[in-house]
């Protein structure tokens, strides 16, 4: 089942099947290791709701929800 | 002894500047933080028969982006001349900073690695092949720990034995689409992938259209996926992270940080126990340093008896005492603050701040990184508005470098503590610290708030087609070197700080006391700038003097209460300092009450930024404009706010 980044729950993971983010994000977001096909996870949200910080194998690092909506991962 | 070039490439924050300054012995600073190393450094060593002079490129993590820390670092390696590239690697994150070591090799062969942090990914269980991984790509990696100093030895012999033999490494292998473009470009272009992503054109027609039609089907996009799949495949067999585990203290702080209630509590009590440390330790060094400079003082006076009088009582009663209060007033809690605050940012605190707090910046139209440039504003401005650099977008920067100042500064926070002392709390025991530091405290949140709403309002007028963003690492804590950290942010932040107070507060001292001890007919000049600023101050709730020390408190906020003890003192010298209650006197005998105290400190909080943070703006923004809004904004807000809480009581 595929579904948005931003729905995914705390320790739910995925693997990313599409990124539809304009090009200057999605360099910044390719650095950290968000490519096609990675494995992703939702390891913890702010004390607010977002941003979210996700991991790619060794990385944590924060997104917007209103990015990471356009993010669609495979579960 | 041979003269040998190397240089360091590497992700940001993976310890490139900790081995840089190992090696050459220099002390730039390393926050855990990505972002901090902007411009290339410049450093030299010696090992054995070699002088090696080294270069630490910025971090980046590739050398094909458009910011300005990747145009800084490729152009480097593509253009200028050295004997070894040093690419440092990422032991927690080999999958991630072996991508620029892949692009590295596309365009030099002399290069070898080092994997850092080798210690930190044992601790997570994170098990890495070194041997495999040197057989595959052919070249030595050498494993450090930066932090320990160990393997920089090895490090030194690898690049010595790498002069006298070097090797060829295995370049790397790229997917069918791009391979595509290479076959057909290296009839034509040396080093054909560096062409894909520069502007360059080449002489032959036919030839360029090619290449630009090649340009045009191939993104940046491509060829970074192409480097990850080729480094995804070399690592397969590499790493094996099955066993690897989160570190206790990561989550621990992470449970703590990211829960809605105590994530807020938490960061608030960290910088009261900060503040409150400060104000709490500084007391009695401080009163040392009175009486140590007063005993100079009838010394120095002794021994420059012989000069006259017109000379002397300027230089001793202008100068001298202007600068020892300053360094007695300003220095304990400098090297209190500083310190303590390094410790926080070594330790990977603040990525966490600028996560929990880029919600309401978003909505100001900025993202959370404002948060960390106004924590590095709370040491001093000038280097809070250095570091927004670390900003994309050129609107979050201008955002942030014109509110910067709302952050109080170490130079004006002595100056706050001592107004509080006098006025709002009347005992000096435990209590009465925190009882200050609370409302230095309040003070600062105040700042954070200002900071928001005219973030906000600047938003609507400023570049409005750019819209914010926010992508951040959250980097995993790393325990700072106490020692280290202290003795480097006294030697790097608080002695420059100083420095500069010092050389200002001398020269002012002396022409404070010309100022208030010439006489043009009746009146001294002094008197005369006072009854002209006096109406006005009045106005707002303050008086003419205090409007006249922040105007000439102007090269540096620290002489501000210096000068206005040396104004109201009419003897046209500054006051000894007996204790806290005489000072306390001589303002209520000019005039202070409880509302010119709160105002004071308003206008302490709100005004022009220091003629240093001035010319930063200046430089960072290249805008006259900018650096005029930055001087109007906060003095304008600090006299309306003034103006309403005088027109209330």
């Amino acid at each position: 089942m595929q579904k948005m980044l931003s729905k995914l729950n705390r320790n739910e993971e995925g693997i990313i099947k599409s990124i539809a983010l304009e090009e200057i994000k999605y360099f910044k977001v390719m650095h950290l290791g968000l490519m096609k096909n990675a494995r992703i996870k939702c390891v913890f949200k702010s004390p607010l709701q977002d941003p979210i910080a996700y991991q790619i194998k060794g990385c944590t690092f924060a997104l917007r929800s209103e990015d990471a909506s356009k993010i669609m991962v495979e579960i | 002894m041979k003269r040998k070039k190397a240089c360091f490439i590497g992700n940001p924050n993976v310890g490139k500047s900790t081995i840089f300054n190992i090696l050459t012995n220099k002390t730039q600073h390393t926050g855990n933080w990505t972002g901090k190393t902007v411009e290339n450094e410049f450093g030299e060593f010696s090992y054995k028969n070699i002088l090696w002079e080294v270069i630490d490129l910025p971090g980046t993590y590739s050398l094909i982006g458009e910011s300005k820390e990747e145009k800084i670092a490729s152009q480097f390696v593509q253009e200028e001349d050295y004997d070894i590239a040093v690419v440092v690697l990422d032991a927690t994150n080999l999958e991630r900073s072996i991508e620029i070591l892949l692009e590295v090799l596309d365009i030099k062969t002399n290069v070898i690695a080092c994997l850092n942090l080798c210690d930190e990914a044992k601790k997570r269980n994170i098990i890495i092949d070194i041997a495999k991984l040197e057989e595959k790509l052919n070249l030595p990696i050498i494993t450090t720990n930066a932090k320990e100093k160990k393997g920089i030895e090895e490090l030194c012999e690898t690049m010595n034995k790498f002069i006298e033999h070097p090797h060829y490494p295995t370049i790397p292998k790229h997917n069918p689409k791009i391979e595509n473009y290479l076959q057909w470009a290296r009839k034509y272009i040396e080093k054909p992938l560096t062409y894909l992503t520069n502007k360059k054109e080449l002489k032959e027609k036919e030839t360029n259209a090619k290449l630009n039609f090649y340009r045009k089907s191939l993104t940046r996009i491509d060829l970074l996926e192409s480097y990850h799949e080729f480094g995804t495949e070399l690592l397969n067999d590499v790493i094996d992270r099955t066993q690897e585990k989160e570190k206790k203290e990561d989550h621990f702080w992470n449970t703590l940080l990211t829960n809605p209630i105590s994530g807020f509590i938490t960061m608030i009590l960290m910088l009261f126990i900060i503040l409150w440390l400060t104000i709490y330790l500084s007391n009695i060094p401080s009163s040392w340093l009175f009486s140590f400079f007063e005993h100079l003082e009838s010394l120095l006076y002794k021994m420059l008896s012989f000069l006259p009088n017109f000379i002397l009582n300027p230089l001793l009663l202008g100068g001298y005492r202007t600068l020892y209060w300053v360094v007695s007033v300003m220095l304990p809690p400098m090297m209190i603050f500083f310190p303590l605050f390094a410790l926080l940012e070594d330790y990977g605190l603040f990525p966490r701040i600028a996560f929990n707090l880029d919600k309401p910046f978003a909505k100001c139209g900025s993202c959370g990184k404002q948060s960390l440039t106004m924590c590095m504003g709370l040491g001093c401005n000038a280097v809070g508005v250095t570091s927004t650099r670390i900003m994309e977008s050129k609107k979050m920067r201008i955002l942030s470098i014109l509110t910067n100042v709302f952050m109080p500064c170490n130079g004006r926070f002595p100056a706050m503590i001592c107004v509080i002392n006098m006025f709002f709390v009347t005992d000096h025991s435990l209590l009465g610290s925190m009882t200050s530091s609370l409302i230095l405290l309040g003070i600062i949140l105040l700042g954070i708030f200002l900071t928001w709403i005219v973030t906000k309002i600047l938003n609507h007028f400023l570049l409005k087609e750019e819209k914010s963003m926010f992508i951040l690492e959250l980097p995993s804590f790393r325990k700072p070197k106490i020692i280290g950290t202290v003795l480097h942010s006294w030697k790097e932040r608080a002695i420059p700080v100083l420095k500069r107070a010092m050389s200002v507060s001398f020269p002012a001292g002396i022409l404070i006391y010309f100022v208030a001890n010439i006489h043009i007919g009746e009146i001294t000049i002094l008197e005369g700038l006072y009854h002209l600023l006096n109406p006005f101050g009045l106005l707002i709730g303050v008086d003419g003097i205090i409007l006249l020390s922040f105007l000439l408190g102007i090269p540096a906020n620290e002489i501000v209460i210096p000068i206005l003890l040396l104004c109201y003192t009419n003897s046209g010298s500054l006051v000894e300092y007996e204790s806290i209650d005489s000072l306390r006197q001589i303002l209520i005998a000019n005039g202070w009450t409880t509302l010119t105290a709160i105002n004071f400190l308003l206008l302490s909080l709100c005004h022009f930024p220091c003629a240093t943070t001035l010319l930063t703006i200046k430089k960072e923004t290249q805008s006259t404009f900018y650096t005029i809004l930055a001087f109007l904004i906060p003095t304008l807000i600090g006299i309306g706010l003034c103006f309403l809480i005088t027109l209330i009581f």
